[in-house]
């Protein structure tokens, strides 16, 4: 006997619910669309589209490490150009960078060995991968930003980037 | 009564300039233990805060040597610039060490703050660096000689005259730019000569790490590079033009002077189109060596343009297929424990980076030569074999914990690797999240804590 009074109960629901918020529901009710009453023509949204993420430049660490760096002055102007933007950036992985990380710096040459110098690396943050071993030259696709970063007050980045995963 | 403003001026002026010492600790500790990028910048704030520090300093460095490794090569660079005579002695007592992991270090920081007052006693004990193997040392003493003598005598002249056929390009450049200033500017031709570089080694960008050096050092004596850029390569129509403009600006200044001829090794050369295999050897204590194969059967050796050794035929095949053969054999990738001393195994085609670091436990402890010796293989993502990596021995919880078990033991020190990062107890925080040790190898202008026992003896065969 409840069950007689469930199920329209449970319809009624159902059809104040599509005209209330059809888009939504037709959300919900994705592979029976268009059975139900009202909703034959409710757009469905589509997945937002990510961000198109083309490569505006390409640079080689050789260059930031060769740029004009001075402590709380300002970075050269193709420097910041290129802040914001998705950039490619070709170099190595640091020495001694911990697998399964989702930091780590990205160094001009395979060992900068006695060159921790703040402006000679980028720090990279990595979204959804994490470090791995990685030899050999290659490059990196992200957003770059470039300014100070302070902390306790010791510069600790200059460069940065965030990047998804280190690339296979 | 009119004085007394003045007075609380002076004192307030006088309480400003007096670093803040409560910091000193800070650091001090930082200086050591605090992650790559801060190291350096900790360490350079100890110098303003002058014989406290340096005491501070000197009470950790009583053990000798060994202890002064520990400190790590960061604070090793600054000993110099505290101009206190008892650290510079450390240094030139590090100096005399050859296996001190941080000789660089500590003759830069001798050389980049030269003793004035004792002028004639630094210029002989630099003198004998100028032969040193690690061509870092020399580059520092050459730049040493440069500081202490802006009027040099005519033997010094001669001296750095010869380092302009070093090996190392970075030491031809250095005595190129001190000859320069010395009123030589035939030197200029030197750094010139950098600019019309193509060669690489294998993915190594040695050209193109000369031009971005040497396009510096002309834009300051010359004042003008002419729109040369590194990036592009030698040939390209713009640098051929940047490059016609500086050597005329260059002749121009050398004026009537006798223009010398380039030495073999400073003269510009191509990339190596037929290289095999390749064989990189690069340590803080015993040099860098550079070793390539080519399918001619011909060994190059040294970077830029290398001397060639006609092998017999069929010899680059025969050490192909050992190589080869090795790496197939390794069964887990491994790379060594952190430290500066490389070996790196190059195979050309198909391209396979390397790359080995081996432990190296002793001179007699070793276990083989190159490539014998390979752990590696090619770029996979790998576990290092904590065990294995430290010859089986119990892992030590941290790199400085590790160095003073190996000073302890009387062993050479197995130092911190120059980018090893995060501090000891970091290291112990990341372990406990997880995190494993990873890539391990390093080096270019070398600095390094452990041996390399074939370098040498590579090179004397080649």
């Amino acid at each position: 006997m409840p069950y007689v009074v469930l199920f329209p109960a449970l319809a009624l629901v159902l059809v104040l619910a599509s005209v209330l918020s059809p888009a939504r529901l037709g959300r919900l009710t994705g592979e029976v669309h268009g059975l139900l009453p009202g909703l034959a023509d409710t757009p469905i949204p589509k997945p937002k589209p990510k961000p198109t993420e083309k490569v505006v430049a390409t640079i080689s660490l050789l260059q930031l490490r060769d740029a004009r760096y001075r402590r709380g002055q300002a970075l050269e102007d193709w420097i910041m150009d290129l802040d914001g933007k998705y950039i490619a950036i070709e170099g190595y992985m640091a020495i001694g960078t911990l697998e399964g990380l989702s930091r780590f710096e990205f160094v001009p040459e395979e060992c900068e060995c006695g060159g921790s110098k703040v402006n000679h690396f980028v720090d990279v943050t990595l979204t959804e991968g994490v470090t791995r071993f990685k030899p050999g030259r290659f490059y990196m696709r992200g957003y770059f930003s470039a300014g100070e970063v302070i902390e306790d007050g010791f510069v600790t980045s200059v460069y940065r980037m965030r990047s998804r995963a280190v690339p296979d | 009564m009119g004085m007394l403003p003045l007075l609380c001026v002076t004192l307030l002026a006088g309480a400003a300039q007096e670093p803040d010492l409560s910091r000193l600790d800070v650091f001090l500790d930082k200086a050591v233990h605090g992650s790559a990028v801060i190291r350096p910048q900790a360490a350079a704030r100890l110098v303003p805060m002058g014989k406290p520090a340096a005491d501070r300093i000197l009470a950790l460095c009583a053990d000798g040597p060994p202890a002064i490794a520990a400190l790590g090569s960061e604070l090793v660079e600054v000993f110099g610039a505290f101009q206190d005579t008892r650290l510079r002695e450390l240094l030139w007592q590090c100096l005399e060490d050859r296996d001190f992991p941080w000789r660089p270090a500590a003759a830069r920081s001798l050389a980049s703050n030269p003793l004035v007052d004792g002028r004639e006693t630094e210029t002989r004990a630099f003198h004998a660096l100028l032969s040193d193997p690690i061509a870092p040392v020399r580059m520092a003493a050459v730049q040493a000689f440069a500081n202490l003598h802006p009027e040099p005598l005519p033997q010094m002249r001669v001296e750095l005259r010869a380092m302009l056929s070093d090996p190392s390009d970075f030491v031809r450049r250095a005595a190129a730019v001190t000859l320069v200033n010395w009123g030589e500017p035939e030197a200029l031709l030197w750094l010139i000569e950098d600019l019309r570089r193509s060669d690489t080694f294998f993915e190594r960008w040695s050209a193109k790490n000369a031009a971005y050096e040497s396009r510096r050092a002309l834009s300051k004596l010359l004042g003008d590079t002419f729109g040369y850029d590194p990036e592009l390569p030698a040939d390209a129509p713009t640098n051929v033009a940047a490059v016609s403009a500086l050597d005329r600006a260059a002749r121009a200044r050398i004026g009537d002077r006798p223009v010398p001829e380039l030495p073999e090794v400073a003269r510009a050369s191509g990339p190596v189109t037929d290289a095999v295999l390749g064989l990189e050897l690069v340590s803080c204590r015993r040099g860098e060596h550079y070793l390539c194969w080519t399918s001619s059967d011909e060994l190059l050796v040294g970077l830029g343009n290398p001397a060639r050794v006609a092998l017999p035929e069929g010899t680059t095949a025969r050490l192909l297929a050992l190589a080869l053969e090795e790496v197939a054999k390794v069964e887990k990738p491994y790379y060594g424990v952190p430290g500066c001393d490389l070996e790196a195994l190059r195979i050309a085609d198909p391209p396979r980076a390397l790359t080995l670091v081996d432990p190296l436990e002793g001179p007699g402890e070793r276990r083989g030569a190159a490539p014998r010796s390979a752990r590696a293989s090619d770029a996979r993502p790998h576990r290092l074999d904590p065990s294995r990596a430290r010859g089986g021995r119990p892992a030590p919880r941290g790199p400085a914990r590790r160095r003073a078990r190996d000073h302890g033991r009387g062993r050479r020190p197995v130092a911190r690797s120059p980018r090893e990062g995060p501090s000891t107890r970091s290291m112990g925080r990341l372990r406990a999240r997880g995190a494993r040790p990873g890539r391990r190898s390093c080096s270019r202008r070398t600095r390094s804590p452990r041996r390399l026992r074939c370098p040498s003896g590579e090179r004397r065969r080649a």
